[in-house]
C-alpha cells in the first residue's frame, strides 16, 4: 500500500491500536513519538504501525495531543514573530492543562503509553500532573487518591512515620 | 418492542459486566472494583432500578458511558504502584523534599523508591554542594556515594534540621589570644577547626567544639588578611604579598601543623606572584584563587602550585568567590564574573555600592551573587545567562547595617553579614532560593516576588566594635573583629532543644495513631454487633412479611 497523502500534502501515518482501531495522523505529528520516528526513518511504517500495547481510547487521546502540538509548533517555524509565538505557547499551555485533567487511571494509561511511545513532552506532562495530585496530601489521602494499599504492619508504619516526622510539620 | 431491544443488548453485553434481563428488571453484576464511579453506578441502579437501567440501555450516549466505565474498571487493576519503577521515579522527581518524605509513608514500594531516590542527592547538592568527607575517618570513598555510608536522604534531613537551629537559642564563646585586630576567620566544619588571623601576624587554629587553641604559627611578619582551608591545604595571605601554605600531614589528630615544630619542612611553603597585599583567598578541589590590591585575581594550580591565570581589574580587589567554572570578584565598587576556562570576563556589574564593595557570597543553588558594600547594604544579583552589554540590576537589596559590610558568608538558607557597626545580621533566604519543584526547570530569580524578600531574621550583637570577618558552618557562626577577640555563637543547644521537641512530637503522634486505631477497632466491633442485630431484625421482619404475604395469599384465595 502506497503512502496516503494528507489533505495538506504531507504524508499520513496510520497507527493501529491494540483493539484494532485505526488512527490517521500527519507525519509531523506522529514524529513526536521517538519510536514512531525511528520506524519512519527505517521505512517500516507502511501500510500502518501496529501498537499492541496501547488501547484505542488512550491512543485517541495521544493522537489528539500530537496533532495539537505538531500543528502549533510547525506554524512557529514559518513566522518567527515573538508575539504570535507567545500566544501559541499560551494556547499550548491551556490545551495541556485541559488535556491532562483526566481521572487517575486514564492518566496512568496515558503516562504508560507516552513512555512506550517515547513522547517526552507528554510524559513530562503526565508525571507533573501526577506529582501535582500528590502535593499537599497526607499519606492516607495519597492512598485514597491512587487506590494504593497500605501494606505496612502497624509497627513498620509507626517507625516510618517517626523517621519522616520532619515532613509532617504543617499537615 | 422496547423490551425486546433491552433483551438483545443485555445478551450482547461484554464479559466483565454481564446484564441479565428478567421480567423487565435488570440486575447488573460486576466484578467488585474499588473505583468510586462504579460503586456509584451500582448504587444508582439498585436505588432506581427499573428506570435507570432502561435509560442506560435505550440511550446510546449512556452506552458510551458504560464502555468508558468498563475501561476504567479494567485499568483500575493497575494503580500507581503498579507502574514501572522508572516511571514512579520520574513522578517522584517532580516533588520537593517534604513531599518525598510523605510519599515514603504511603506503602512499602513507595517507601523504597522514595527513600533511595536520586532526588535527595540533588536536593543536598543544590543547597550545600558535595559534602566534604570527614578527615578523621579513613573510609574508602565510593565514587558518587556519600561519606560514611549514610543515605543521601539521611544527610539531607540532618542538614536541613541543623539549618533551622540558627533561629534558636545560642551560647556565646569568646576565643582570646590575638593581641590586635582579627581581620579574617575561617571555619572548617568538616574538621571542627577554626582558623583566625589578623594584625598581629600570627595564624591561630582553634578547636570548634571546645573553643581551645590548638596551635599557632610563628609570626609571618605582616597583617594577615585572608585564610582559606580544606582538609588537604591551608592557605593564608596578607600584606607581604605572598601566600603562605600548609599541606595537611597524615596521621595526626589535627591535619595542619602550623607551628612547624619538628615537622617536615615540605609541608610548609610560600607562593610568590602578587605585587601587593593579598586580600582574599579561596579554594576548590583543583585550584587556589587569590585577590590582591595589585588589582589582579590569580588562579593557582594546586598540583603544581603555579599561577596559571591572571585576571586584571581596574581597582583594588577586595574579595573573590569561585563556583564551578566561574570566579566572581569585586574591585572598587564593581563586581566581576570571569570564566576560568576561557579566561575571559563574562560580565561586570558597575557601581554595585556607594563606595567599595567589600564582600561577596555565592550559593550552590543558583547563579546568584550577594555583594556587601561600604554603604551598609547587601545586594542580590542574578548572574545566570546575562551578556556583557546587559546592565545587571540588583534583584534585591537589604540594608541591615549602618556601617560598611566587611564580610558575607552563606550556608543554605542563611546569609550572614558583619559590619563596622558591630553587628551580625542573619537573613533567611529559604523563600527566595528554594528551587522550583520540577527537575526540568532551571532555577531562576528573575522576577522576584517582593514578599519573598524577608527582612533580616536575626541580629546578633558583637562587642560594639568593628567586625571584619564572619564564617558560618555546622551550628556555629564565627566572627572576628577589632579588639582581637573572636566570638563564636554556638547554636548546638537549639539543636538539642529541637531534637527533644521532635521526639516529643513523634511520641504524641504515635499515641494519636494508637488511639485512632483502637477507636477504629472498637467502632468495627460495635458496627458488626449492630449489623448482626439489624440482620436479625430483618430476618424477623422478613419472616413476618412472609407470613403476612402468605396470609394475604390465603385471603386472596379465600376471596377468590
Amino acid at each position: 500500500m502506497a503512502a496516503a497523502e494528507g489533505s495538506d500534502g504531507g504524508k499520513m501515518i496510520v497507527l493501529i491500536s491494540a483493539d484494532g482501531q485505526r488512527f490517521e495522523l500527519p507525519e509531523a505529528a506522529a514524529k513526536l513519538s521517538q519510536i514512531v520516528l525511528y520506524m519512519i526513518e527505517d521505512g517500516c511504517c507502511y501500510p500502518s504501525i501496529p501498537l499492541p500495547k496501547v488501547d484505542g481510547v488512550i491512543l485517541a487521546k495521544i493522537v489528539e495531543y500530537c496533532n495539537k502540538h505538531a500543528a502549533l509548533s510547525s506554524g512557529a517555524d514559518g513566522s518567527s514573530d515573538a508575539a504570535s509565538e507567545r500566544s501559541k505557547e499560551r494556547e499550548l499551555k491551556i490545551f495541556d492543562a485541559e488535556f491532562i485533567d483526566v481521572d487517575v487511571t486514564t492518566l496512568f494509561d496515558v503516562m504508560m503509553a507516552a513512555n512506550y511511545l517515547n513522547i517526552k513532552g507528554l510524559l513530562d506532562l503526565a508525571c507533573q500532573r501526577t506529582a501535582d495530585l500528590i502535593k499537599g496530601k497526607s499519606p492516607e489521602q495519597i492512598r485514597q487518591t491512587f487506590g494504593i494499599k497500605n501494606d505496612f504492619t502497624p509497627e513498620e508504619e509507626a517507625a516510618i512515620r517517626k523517621e519522616n516526622a520532619w515532613a509532617f510539620d504543617n499537615i | 418492542m422496547d423490551f425486546d431491544c433491552n433483551k438483545a443488548r443485555g445478551d450482547s453485553s461484554s464479559e466483565d459486566s454481564s446484564c441479565i434481563v428478567t421480567e423487565g428488571t435488570l440486575i447488573w453484576t460486576r466484578p467488585f472494583t474499588h473505583c468510586g464511579r462504579t460503586k456509584h453506578w451500582n448504587s444508582l441502579s439498585t436505588l432506581n432500578n427499573q428506570k435507570c437501567s432502561y435509560e442506560s440501555l435505550s440511550d446510546p450516549r449512556k452506552n458510551v458511558g458504560t464502555s468508558d466505565d468498563k475501561a476504567t474498571s479494567m485499568c483500575d487493576s493497575r494503580c500507581f504502584t503498579d507502574l514501572p519503577a522508572a516511571l514512579v521515579c520520574e513522578v517522584l522527581a517532580c516533588l520537593d523534599p517534604k513531599e518525598l518524605g510523605i510519599v515514603s509513608c504511603v506503602s512499602t514500594i513507595l517507601h523504597t523508591l522514595a527513600t533511595d531516590h536520586q532526588g535527595w542527592k540533588k536536593f543536598y547538592c543544590e543547597r550545600w554542594g558535595l559534602p566534604n568527607p570527614p578527615i578523621t575517618l579513613n573510609v574508602p570513598l565510593v565514587p558518587g556515594g556519600t561519606p560514611d555510608w549514610k543515605s543521601w536522604k539521611t544527610l539531607f534531613v540532618e542538614r536541613e534540621f541543623r539549618s533551622k537551629s540558627f533561629m534558636g537559642r545560642f551560647s556565646v564563646d569568646v576565643l582570646r589570644g590575638h593581641s590586635e585586630d582579627v581581620r579574617t576567620v575561617f571555619l572548617l566544619a568538616s574538621a571542627n577547626l577554626i582558623f583566625t588571623g589578623g594584625n598581629d601576624s600570627v595564624i591561630r587554629m582553634w578547636d570548634m567544639e571546645e573553643g581551645l587553641l590548638i596551635d599557632k604559627s610563628r609570626s609571618l611578619c605582616c597583617t594577615i588578611r585572608a585564610i582559606a582551608a580544606d582538609t588537604k591545604l591551608l592557605v593564608t595571605g596578607g600584606t607581604n604579598a605572598f601566600i603562605h601554605c600548609w599541606r595537611a600531614v597524615e596521621g595526626n589528630s589535627y591535619p595542619f601543623h602550623i607551628s612547624g615544630n619538628g615537622t617536615n619542612q615540605n609541608s610548609e611553603f610560600r607562593l610568590w606572584g602578587h605585587e601587593g597585599p593579598v586580600t582574599c583567598l579561596a579554594l576548590d578541589s583543583l585550584r587556589i584563587f587569590s585577590g590582591s590590591w595589585d588589582m589582579t585575581v590569580r588562579v593557582w594550580d594546586r598540583s603544581e602550585m603555579k599561577c596559571v591565570q591572571k585576571f586584571m581589574h581596574a581597582d583594588w580587589v577586595w574579595t573573590v568567590a569561585p563556583h564551578g567554572n566561574t570566579v566572581a570578584s569585586t574591585a572598587g565598587s564593581d563586581a566581576y564574573i570571569w570564566d576560568i576556562r576561557s579566561g575571559e570576563l563574562t560580565s561586570i556589574m558597575s557601581n554595585t555600592h556607594v563606595g567599595n564593595a567589600y564582600s561577596l557570597a555565592r550559593t550552590h543553588l543558583a547563579d546568584v551573587l550577594f555583594t556587601g558594600g561600604e554603604d551598609g547594604a547587601i545586594r542580590l544579583f542574578n548572574i545566570s545567562g546575562v551578556s556583557d552589554d546587559e546592565d545587571i540590576k540588583p534583584s534585591a537589596t537589604w540594608v541591615p547595617h549602618t556601617g560598611p559590610v566587611h564580610s558575607l558568608a552563606f550556608e543554605y538558607p542563611w546569609l550572614v553579614s558583619t559590619s563596622s557597626d558591630g553587628r551580625v545580621a542573619l537573613i533567611d533566604l529559604r523563600k527566595l532560593l528554594t528551587p522550583k519543584n520540577s527537575s526540568k526547570q532551571r532555577f531562576r530569580v528573575k522576577n522576584i516576588d517582593p514578599s519573598c524578600i524577608d527582612p533580616p531574621q536575626r541580629m546578633l550583637h558583637g562587642f560594639g566594635c568593628e567586625l571584619f570577618s564572619v564564617a558560618i558552618g555546622a551550628d556555629r557562626i564565627v566572627c572576628g573583629g577589632e579588639d582581637g577577640a573572636v566570638k563564636v555563637w554556638n547554636f548546638s543547644e537549639a539543636l538539642e532543644i529541637e531534637k527533644r521537641a521532635q521526639a516529643l512530637r513523634s511520641i504524641r503522634q504515635e499515641n494519636r495513631m494508637r488511639r485512632k486505631k483502637a477507636q477504629v477497632e472498637m467502632n468495627a466491633n460495635g458496627r458488626s454487633d449492630q449489623c448482626s442485630i439489624a440482620m436479625k431484625r430483618n430476618q424477623l421482619k422478613g419472616d413476618k412479611s412472609v407470613t403476612w404475604y402468605s396470609k394475604r395469599a390465603i385471603n386472596d384465595k379465600v376471596k377468590s
